[in-house]
């Protein structure tokens, strides 16, 4: 058979073991830096509890406006019920502000306003502030649980 | 000349930066507790510690700063052009790199400013919720809530946040941006040496010394293969082209940089002198801080963030950096480089 000196064959079997040997290696390190991704989040989160009790319901008279701070947390009382509003504006997590005055809830960062039933007055939050769940709870405790979130209006009747 | 010694500025700056932050880890604590006062003890206890903690946050600024002339003078100058457009690409990620660093260092002190730049950095990780929950999948495909997860290794913010940022301002970001600066000053190599134009004129070298080195160290036009050559076409470092004018490295070059660098930590020595590094109050999350304002490096994305977090949080960063590293790629136009425009 003739062979032309002039033209390399397309492939050999040593271009073969090299680009098998840099692919294994891309793809064990590709997998590697993937796996390790994992690790990133944690499977259980380090945050304290998110349920606490408030107290019993006649701590809260219609009109009530009490705010834990700590727990970034606002309960409502009103002629309907009960409720509990996070304070932390949904545009980019500052503590919002209770204006009684005014009856609506002020961002400093960016000055986005919520009504007292935590809906939007003014943007830029893109939603209103969560409601959580408020719930009666042995010996005539309320407790408050920021793993449940409410839709709008929801109230715990009393 | 042609390039105003931008890029070794900011070489030392980086080694200013490095030295500094290696010395202040010493007695930085990244706790919630410890990491506040660590500062104030950098700052009033530990001998010279003000000193040093002025140098490597005026170092900071100083380096995001010469990072937008370099690029700018590579842009006017048409020297993001091929060959170098693969090192165009290189420096823009060194840029996004630089800005991760700034603003992961800006988070460590655990003051005020700190606390609520993690908190709205958090929330813009999180911002992608704005198109899911529009688009009503965010039940199923939380991305953003996963991205401020990996940011935060918690809900909220608080120590795991702040140890993250740390590992990630002293670990991974600056191995991160030592093996691409490596490269960077590699491919200069690779792509024809120091950014010139083809046709200086001996007018335009006048004041620079002869040097007689480099009319017998280089051949007009070298026929051999260097090292590490693989993976860029042609022979020669500057292809298809003898060495015009050319200084040698040693000592020429080497000399000038070093005068560079000189000027440049003399300069950020004084800053430091003269003024201190800010320090707001101990982080309090109950009370934001108002106005709480972003570094004038991101003044104008915080602007944008007022009115969406995705669109200014992440939508136009990405679109920014996607069209930086395009730039070379869309621009078919020819030109000389080593010039800017119109001189």
């Amino acid at each position: 058979m003739s062979h032309d000196e002039n033209v390399e064959p397309k492939c050999c079997r040593r271009d073969f073991l090299g680009k098998a040997g840099v692919s294994a290696f891309l793809t064990a390190v590709g997998l590697a830096g993937v796996g390790s991704l994992v690790g990133l989040s944690p499977s259980v989160m380090p945050d304290p509890s998110k349920q606490f009790k408030i107290g019993p319901p006649q701590d809260f008279p219609p009109g009530t406006a009490r705010v834990f701070e700590e727990e970034k947390v606002v309960v409502i009382s009103d002629e309907e019920g009960i409720y509990a509003l996070s304070l932390v504006c949904t545009h980019l997590g500052c503590v919002v502000t209770l204006d009684k005055g005014r009856e609506q809830f002020d961002c400093p960062c960016h000055g986005s306003k919520f009504t007292m039933e935590g809906m939007v007055m003014k943007p830029p939050a893109p939603r209103s502030l969560d409601r959580y769940e408020v719930s009666l709870v042995s010996g005539g405790q309320m407790m408050v649980d920021q793993n449940v979130r409410l839709g709008p209006n929801e109230k715990l009747k009393v | 000349m042609f390039t105003m010694g931008l890029g070794i500025a900011l070489l030392s700056v980086f080694v200013v930066l490095a030295v500094s932050g290696v010395v202040l880890m010493i007695y930085f604590q990244p706790s919630v507790e410890g990491a506040y006062n660590s500062i104030k003890d950098i700052q009033s206890v530990v001998p010279g510690g003000r000193y040093l903690r002025n140098v490597h946050r005026w170092g900071a600024y100083m380096m995001v700063a010469l990072v937008f002339f370099h690029m700018a003078r590579v842009f006017f100058t048409n020297s993001y052009k091929g060959p170098r457009q693969f090192n165009w690409v290189v420096g823009v990620l060194l840029l996004v790199l630089t800005l991760a660093l700034a603003f992961t260092g800006y988070c460590l002190p655990w003051d005020q400013l700190a606390y609520w730049a993690i908190t709205i950095g958090s929330n813009i990780a999180a911002s992608p919720a704005e198109i899911t929950d529009a688009l009503g999948i965010t039940d199923k495909f939380d991305i953003g809530g996963l991205q401020r997860d990996f940011m935060l290794g918690s809900k909220s913010v608080g120590g795991p946040a702040l140890l993250r940022f740390y590992w990630g301002h002293c670990i991974v970001l600056p191995i991160m941006m030592m093996i691409l600066m490596v490269v960077h000053v590699w491919r200069i190599r690779k792509d024809g040496g120091l950014s010139r134009p083809s046709d200086i004129t001996d007018d335009e070298l006048e004041g620079t010394p002869r040097d007689e080195l480099a009319e017998t160290a280089f051949q007009q036009k070298p026929d051999k293969t260097y090292g590490l050559m693989c993976v860029v076409p042609d022979k020669t470092p500057a292809v298809d082209r003898g060495p015009e004018q050319t200084v040698s490295t040693w000592p020429s070059v080497f000399y000038r940089e070093m005068a560079i660098m000189s000027l440049v930590i003399v300069s950020l020595m004084l800053l430091s002198v003269v003024f201190n590094a800010p320090l707001k109050e101990m982080a309090n999350p109950a009370v934001p801080e108002n106005p709480a304002k972003a570094p004038w490096y991101f003044l104008a994305l915080q602007e944008v963030i007022s009115y969406s977090a995705f669109a200014g949080g992440i939508m136009l960063p990405t679109l920014s950096v996607l069209f930086l590293i395009l730039i070379p790629y869309l621009d078919r136009e020819e030109g000389q480089s080593g010039r800017s425009y119109g001189c």
